[in-house]
């Protein structure tokens, strides 16, 4: 049974919100800027589009870091978080610390590229703190014990993918503007729904089975109150559409633009609704001793 | 501001102010959030309490704890709702939700408004004065002393609490008089093994002694005391029992009976020894039930197993009475009343308790073996070097068993069982709580009361509040009475009679020698505590003119005062009753003496006034002063605290006041401390110590073995007066079960069960709630906070099983409907803690402007009762406090 | 030298003492508790039993809130006290999200206790006495200022009043205890092992410093 009363509160399996409720929403948010900027930033320095390493650029540090400070309580103190004891052990130091780092050495490598000095160190240098960057939230939800849903090995890795996914998105659009489109970041694009995909499913169906609280976020996000923004929001946008329309286009040729264009965006809003469902439907277990019998009755 | 209020400012800070001047200090007083009158003390910072805490060095409440209200009781003290000023109504429209739109005005104008009414009144009839008053938040010792104290010189008996008393501890109050010489009952939980609890929550934050027992039956739970509940709810007392076996409401008395006929004739151990010098088990009586009593002395008698010989009573050479056989005097033939009783319970079979109350008949067994085995009956212990008898287990309840239609027999059947066991004021056994016997303070030697052998050689309290429990007066009228209490003599003063819409027939048939023409109400909300509000409205607004003392307005001073009057809130006032009452101010058993008293943190807000002063004002004002000095200075001092008070004597030496003397509360306090316990040790010095301890003996705790009294087994006067007390009730067109008076405890069903349909399939109980105090904790913040954290206190509780046949969803909302029509809607919260026919809703549902935290939380199941003399006990006028009701209407929760 | 609490369920009576007086100690405002009580139920009958479980910080030795603080804000003293400092913590709330006993609060603003009637002097005089500043994670500090003090004049925790956290001396059952964990002597030490106590979600792997018994 499921937390709905204040009553209830770590009696029953009692959802997370105060990353995801009210103020708390602005960490959704500001976390998917910073690591699809990353992402972005990444990708784009493999198919050297220097426009999208840009654009990633600002989306994680303009967008996703600003918005991230003004999540905090105390916006002022933030530099706290880079200079104390915290970074040997938090993975918010840590991020915020490589998000920073991912900032200054792309800027430092894009602002030389301009002047055509390519640099390679300070790319590696960026997209080294720009893996963390993209990262760090997932080792942060991983480490919550309290809560299956997060408390899962592969949270890293879906959270990678996924800014990953971001970023190619981003990558497409802005190519698109910029008329570089790349074969080889279409291709990526087109089969990535298929590998993020493959990883919900791993994901989904290893915390259906991680015990009570897995098995009821499972079904509050695959069949209850969150199957609105899952099947919709995340596969149907997600991976329905894209799939479907790229093999239209396989077989019969050229894809028209204003799809071209629509796919990434539909792509990005199923990234946010999965991140919403992984931060909506995260539900801690009760801490006192729980039976299941009492409540079916109720 | 007047000078009166100068003039007691003045006083306080002769004694107060240095001390106010320090930036910070604790200061010692009483809580008063409940009845149980915790001994605190409190931190101020500034001004401003900051901290509350029990105090550990006392044995008076829960050594240095306190229950949530009384923490809370900072923010009460400082609620912005408070009234500070008197206040006239300026909305002439009376009536619930009716808004006063008060006026502020000065004291002056206030009190003589109130005295020309109350004169006015008085030239008619004193009686036309109605008031009413509750140990509640506030309150607690005040209203039973200065505030009845007054009215009682005033001459009125108009004594109409309403929730206090009838729904409260009307039997129980009355009974435990004449068992137990005290106000109240409570297990000796230092000593005993087993309790069986029905029907109260004292020790889980509820009942008497309210902390304190906490206290206690957690330390005797460590040491290995049994707690065996029998409730409808299993959340409460049930949660901390061995055993909680839910019991269908008003079907205690059918336990009570077949426990004490398997004491007798089935195991036939009980304690014999008491019942022959302790109780009128030996009082011989006829076929017809009445005492054979000795020509021309009329004296009850009793056969000398020794001598073979029918004696008087009070013989001094009587050594064995016998309490089985059969004699014969005069030729009439004759048997002890325990004889007869013996037999008169033979009827009461488990299985047939078991029918009544849905409690398995083997439970019940097991249940008596528990009882008779754990008694160790014979047994005797050493305290202090004194031997005395050891009982060490009992049957104890409060609200829950007694306020039922058939409460004087349910109650008695009770006391019975402990009878028979003989653990009454013994060792482990159930004790009469508050103070019974004291021998003297060892600085003074004064503070002294004891029971006695009073009338027919029963058992009577040496200290006592309200009118004399026995004998009982002798019935009269009708029309001596607004609320009957003169035909039904016996049982406590005050009954709800009036509050009822057939009120306005039984007056007219009472011949109306008066109407009420004054309500007072002191910290009480009679509007929210009776039934239902409607009700109660109809009578309030027959009266001209209603007046209050209280420190914050509610329903009912809104509703129906002209006036109110701005009491200090407990914080900070000064009352020396706080300390010398009978209730719970006094450490249980054979903890030592405490006398606390509640004494000022701080300066009193705004106007607010001590109730003493504002009383000896209006006493003065209604030229009952010399009366009313009188009653203080005879309880004070302990000369006659009960109220037939001789006329005042300015011949008469006194010790604390003269009939004329103008003192102030401070004054009065400061004399009565010095008299009790010394020159040395008045309010300054308590001010700075805190209270007064000095050791319990153990005459004093276990005094029954030292007093030669009996306690009844058998209510001889109900036989007596069934007659007289039918006839003068038929006159005033009562139509009772008059059957109910009968000398032995007898089976009647509850009229819950015998006067509704069975279609009204469910029983609703309003248990107390331990963060509340009845219903007017939840104007308070702290309290809000924690009740809407607790799925128990504001919802209505319902039977998980029965909601599931009912398809009523947990957090759904429900329409209970009375047979009368009444609804009453909210959201249930499914348990399996409570009996599956039962519902039980705690206080609440207010709507006062003075209370505006409290509107909505929780509701009012009182609304859900409606009362006549059908629902109200013919004898000590408890009500059915157990409603029936029906789902009318389900929704489930979004 | 590890401070720890101790709660006996079979004493405890659910009355919300501790946790007025601990709302009352701290001045806490509106709808912020440090200390609570879990109340429900489980089984049914004949065997149904109400729960009542009083909760706070449980201190922990493996304090995860520790570990994913960014800013050291919150931090664990040698005596085993979990606290966190209010001028450090950034609000940042990983640590509320991160505790798996869910005993932190985001004070994000004050409500005053009577609403549109404003301020009384008890939350006027608890702004100077006891702040808390707004945008701040705040929890159960295991009455540190107590504790602290009353060592410095010579009293000793658990057993004197002044030196005792608040929630423990209110309570009317005396269902609580406090002490040192690592004096296998002192009375919590003793009763833990009478009493086989244990903490609340072992499991967690938190070590909690405050036990129950009769779980
Ligand atoms: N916390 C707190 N303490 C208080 C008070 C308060 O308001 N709050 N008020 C004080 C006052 S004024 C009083 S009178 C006392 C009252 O003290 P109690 O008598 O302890 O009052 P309740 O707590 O209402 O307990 C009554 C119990 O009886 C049960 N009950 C109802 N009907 C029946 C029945 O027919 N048979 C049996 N066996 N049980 C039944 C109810 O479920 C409930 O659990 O408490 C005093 N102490
Ligand atoms: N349904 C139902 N009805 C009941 C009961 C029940 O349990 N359930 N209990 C019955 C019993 S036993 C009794 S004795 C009566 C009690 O009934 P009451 O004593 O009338 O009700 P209370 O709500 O305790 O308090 C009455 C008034 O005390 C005033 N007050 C004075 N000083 C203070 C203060 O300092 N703080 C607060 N908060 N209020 C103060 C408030 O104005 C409050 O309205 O109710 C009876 N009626
Ligand atoms: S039990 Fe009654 S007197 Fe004692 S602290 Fe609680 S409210 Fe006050
Ligand atoms: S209970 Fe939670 S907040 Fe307290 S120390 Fe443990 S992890 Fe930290
Ligand atoms: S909210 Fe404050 S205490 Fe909590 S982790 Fe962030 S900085 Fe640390
Ligand atoms: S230890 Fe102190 S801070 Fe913690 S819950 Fe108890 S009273 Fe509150
Ligand atoms: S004060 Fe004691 S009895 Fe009351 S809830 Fe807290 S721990 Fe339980
Ligand atoms: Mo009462």
């Amino acid at each position: 049974m499921i937390q709905n009363k204040l009553y209830e509160f770590m009696t029953r399996y009692t959802p997370q919100r105060e990353w995801i409720e009210a103020h708390g929403m602005l960490l959704w948010i500001s976390t998917f800027f910073v690591e699809i900027g990353a992402a972005t930033f990444f990708v784009a320095s493999i198919f050297n589009n220097m426009v999208a390493m840009l654009v990633g650029l600002l989306i994680c540090g303009v967008l996703g870091g600003s918005l991230h400070v003004l999540e905090l309580g105390r916006p002022l103190r933030m530099w706290r978080i880079l200079f104390s004891s915290g970074l040997k052990t938090s993975w918010i130091s840590r991020g915020m610390w490589s998000v920073s780092l991912f900032i200054g050495f792309g800027a430092l490598y894009l602002g030389l590229a301009v002047t055509s000095v390519k640099i390679p160190a300070l790319l590696i240098a960026a997209n080294f703190f720009g893996f963390f960057s993209m990262i760090y939230l997932g080792f942060l939800l991983s480490y919550v014990n309290g809560i299956a849903l997060w408390n899962s090995a592969l949270m890293p890795i879906l959270i990678l993918s996924i800014s990953i996914w971001g970023g190619l998105d981003i990558l497409g659009l802005t190519s698109m503007v910029t008329g570089t489109v790349s074969d080889g970041a279409v291709f990526l694009s087109r089969i990535f729904p298929l590998i993020i995909s493959f990883i919900v499913i791993c994901y989904l169906v290893g915390i259906r089975y991680q015990g009570e609280s897995g098995r009821l976020s499972f079904n509050e996000i695959v069949f209850k109150t969150g199957a609105k923004v899952f099947w919709i929001g995340f596969v149907l946008f997600g991976v329905v559409f894209p799939v479907v329309i790229t093999l239209v286009h396989v077989f019969n040729g050229s894809m028209p633009g204003a799809i071209r264009g629509i796919l990434p965006v539909f792509e990005l809003g199923a990234n946010l609704s999965l991140r919403y469902c992984i931060l909506k439907w995260a539900i801690y277990e009760p801490i006192i001793p729980y039976e299941n019998s009492t409540t079916q009755l109720i | 501001m007047s000078d009166m209020i100068a003039k007691e400012k003045e006083q306080y800070r002769k004694i107060f102010g240095e001390r106010d001047k320090s930036r910070e200090y604790w200061g010692y007083s009483m809580c008063s959030l409940c009845y149980e009158q915790c001994a605190i003390r409190a931190k101020v910072v500034e001004g401003v309490p900051v901290a509350m805490e029990g105090i550990p060095e006392s044995d008076a409440g829960a050594r240095g704890g306190l229950c949530a209200k009384g923490v809370s009781g900072i923010l009460d003290n400082l609620n912005p709702n408070r009234v500070l000023y008197p206040l006239k109504r300026t909305n002439p429209k009376k009536g619930l939700h009716e808004d006063p739109k008060w006026q502020r005005i000065s004291w002056d104008e206030a009190l003589s408004i109130i005295a020309e009414k109350l004169n006015a009144a008085k030239e008619k009839d004193p009686r036309s004065v109605v008031w009413t008053h509750t140990p509640g938040p506030t309150g607690g010792m005040k209203c039973m002393i200065t505030v009845a104290g007054y009215f009682v010189s005033f001459g009125t008996n108009s004594y109409c609490t309403g929730g206090p008393g009838p729904q409260c501890g009307a039997a129980a109050h009355h009974i435990g008089a004449l068992t137990n010489a005290a106000w109240d009952v409570f297990p000796d939980y230092r000593y005993c093994n087993y309790v069986l609890r029905c029907g109260g929550n004292e020790g889980s934050g509820g009942g008497r002694h309210s902390s304190e027992s906490v206290y206690m039956q957690a330390a005797a739970k460590e040491r290995g005391m049994r707690l065996t509940v029998l409730d409808p709810v299993g959340y409460r007392s049930g949660a901390k029992a061995d055993e909680w076996i839910p019991i269908l409401p008003g079907t205690d008395l059918a336990v009570m009976l077949s426990i004490a006929n398997q004491i007798v004739n089935e195991i036939g151990v009980y304690d014999e020894e008491f019942l022959r010098h302790k109780t009128n088990a030996c009082y011989l009586i006829d076929d017809s039930q009445v005492y054979v009593r000795e020509q021309g002395t009329h004296k009850p008698l009793i056969y000398d197993e020794a001598d073979g010989m029918i004696k008087a009573y009070d013989d001094p050479s009587l050594t064995i009475p016998a309490i089985e056989g059969e004699y014969s005097f005069n030729g009439k033939k004759c048997r002890p009343s325990f004889a007869i009783l013996k037999e008169h319970l033979k009827q009461y079979t488990p299985d047939w308790a078991s029918e009544i109350s849905t409690i398995p008949a083997k439970k019940i067994r097991q249940i008596v073996q528990d009882l008779v085995t754990e008694a160790k009956i014979g047994s005797t212990i050493e305290i202090k070097g004194v031997k005395v008898p050891y009982r060490p287990a009992c049957v104890v309840g409060y609200r829950g068993i007694q306020s039922h239609q058939n409460g004087f027999h349910t109650y008695a059947a009770m006391q019975q069982v402990n009878t028979l066991l003989g653990n009454l004021d013994m060792c482990g056994g159930l004790l009469g709580s508050g103070a019974v016997r004291c021998k003297g303070n060892p600085w003074t030697d004064h503070f002294k009361f004891s029971p006695y052998a009073g009338f027919e050689g029963m058992l009577t309290p040496g200290f006592w509040h309200s009118r004399t429990p026995w004998p009982p007066l002798k019935p009269s009228g009708p029309g001596k009475s607004i609320n009957f209490s003169d035909i039904f003599s016996h049982g406590s003063a005050t009954r709800g009679h009036v509050y009822t819409n057939e009120w306005e027939e039984l007056w007219t048939k009472a011949g109306r020698p008066f109407e009420p023409e004054v309500f007072f109400s002191y910290n009480g909300n009679i509007v929210m505590n009776m039934h239902n509000p409607e009700e109660v409205e109809r009578f309030l607004l027959k009266i001209p003119f209603a007046f209050a003392i209280q420190p914050f307005n509610n329903e009912t001073s809104e509703g129906f005062c002209d006036i109110v009057l701005p009491e200090t809130q407990f914080l900070e006032s000064l009352d020396i009753a706080s300390g010398f009452g009978i209730h719970y101010c006094y450490p249980a058993g054979l903890d030592d003496w405490c006398f606390h008293m509640r004494m000022p943190l701080t300066e009193p807000k705004g106007e607010s006034r001590n109730v003493q002063d504002i009383l000896f004002d209006l006493a003065e004002r209604t030229h009952i002063r010399p009366s009313y000095n009188t009653f203080l200075e005879n309880y004070y001092s302990l000369k006659n605290t009960t109220w037939e008070q001789a006329k005042p004597d300015d011949k008469k030496a006194f010790n604390i006041i003269g009939p004329n003397e103008k003192l102030t509360n401070i004054e009065l306090a400061d004399r009565t401390l010095k008299y009790n316990f010394g020159e040395e040790h008045g309010l300054e010095w308590l001010r700075d110590n805190g209270f007064v301890r000095w050791e319990k003996k153990t005459e004093e705790a276990y005094w029954r073995a030292f007093i030669e009294a009996r306690s009844p087994v058998y209510y001889p006067l109900l036989t007596e007066e069934r007659e007289e007390i039918a006839k003068l009730g038929k006159k005033a067109g009562f139509n009772m079960d008059w059957n109910h008076y009968t000398s032995f405890t007898t089976y009647f069903p509850s009229s819950l069960f015998t006067a509704i349909k069975p279609e009204y399939d469910l029983f609703v109980v309003s248990p107390h709630d331990p963060i509340c105090t009845y219903c007017s904790s939840l104007m308070n913040p702290y309290i809000i906070e924690f009740a809407k954290r607790d799925p128990f206190t504001l919802n209505i509780i319902m039977n998980a099983k029965t909601g599931k046949k009912k398809n009523i969803q947990d957090g759904g909302t429900v329409t209970l409907k009375n047979p009368s029509g009444d609804k009453l809607t909210g959201t249930v919260k499914l348990s399996n803690l409570i009996h599956p026919q039962v519902i039980a809703i705690g206080g609440g549902g207010g709507w006062a402007k003075g209370r505006p935290l409290a509107r909505n939380m929780g509701y009012n199941s009182n609304k859900l009762l409606r009362l006549n003399q059908y629902f109200i006990c013919p004898i000590t006028g408890t009500h059915e406090i157990t409603a029936r009701v029906k789902v009318v209407n389900t929704e489930v929760s979004k | 030298m590890r401070w720890g609490m101790l709660i006996n369920l079979d004493k405890c009576i659910s009355c919300y003492a501790c946790v007025a007086k601990c709302k009352q100690e701290h001045f806490l405002p509106k709808d912020v508790l440090w200390a609570k009580i879990l109340v429900s139920e489980t089984g049914q009958e004949p065997s149904v039993k109400k729960q009542a479980y009083p909760v706070l910080c449980n201190h922990c030795e493996d304090a995860i809130c520790v570990q994913v603080c960014p800013t050291g804000a919150t931090r664990k003293n040698e005596d085993g006290i979990v606290s966190i400092d209010p001028d450090k913590c950034v609000g940042c709330r990983s640590c509320l999200v991160a505790c798996p006993y869910q005993v932190r609060t985001y004070h994000r603003k004050r409500e005053p206790f009577f609403g549109y009637q404003g301020l009384t002097d008890f939350e006027r005089i608890g702004d100077k006495l006891y702040p808390l500043q707004t945008g701040t994670v705040v929890k159960c500090n295991f009455c540190m200022e107590r504790v602290h003090g009353g060592i410095k004049q010579g009293l000793i925790p658990g057993v004197d009043v002044d030196a005792t956290p608040a929630c423990v001396i209110t309570c009317p059952a005396k269902a609580r205890y406090f002490g040192d964990l690592d004096d296998p002597t002192s009375e919590i030490s003793v009763l833990i092992r009478k009493w086989n106590a244990a903490p609340l979600r072992p499991d967690f792997g938190t070590k909690p410093s405050v036990y129950y018994a009769n779980l």
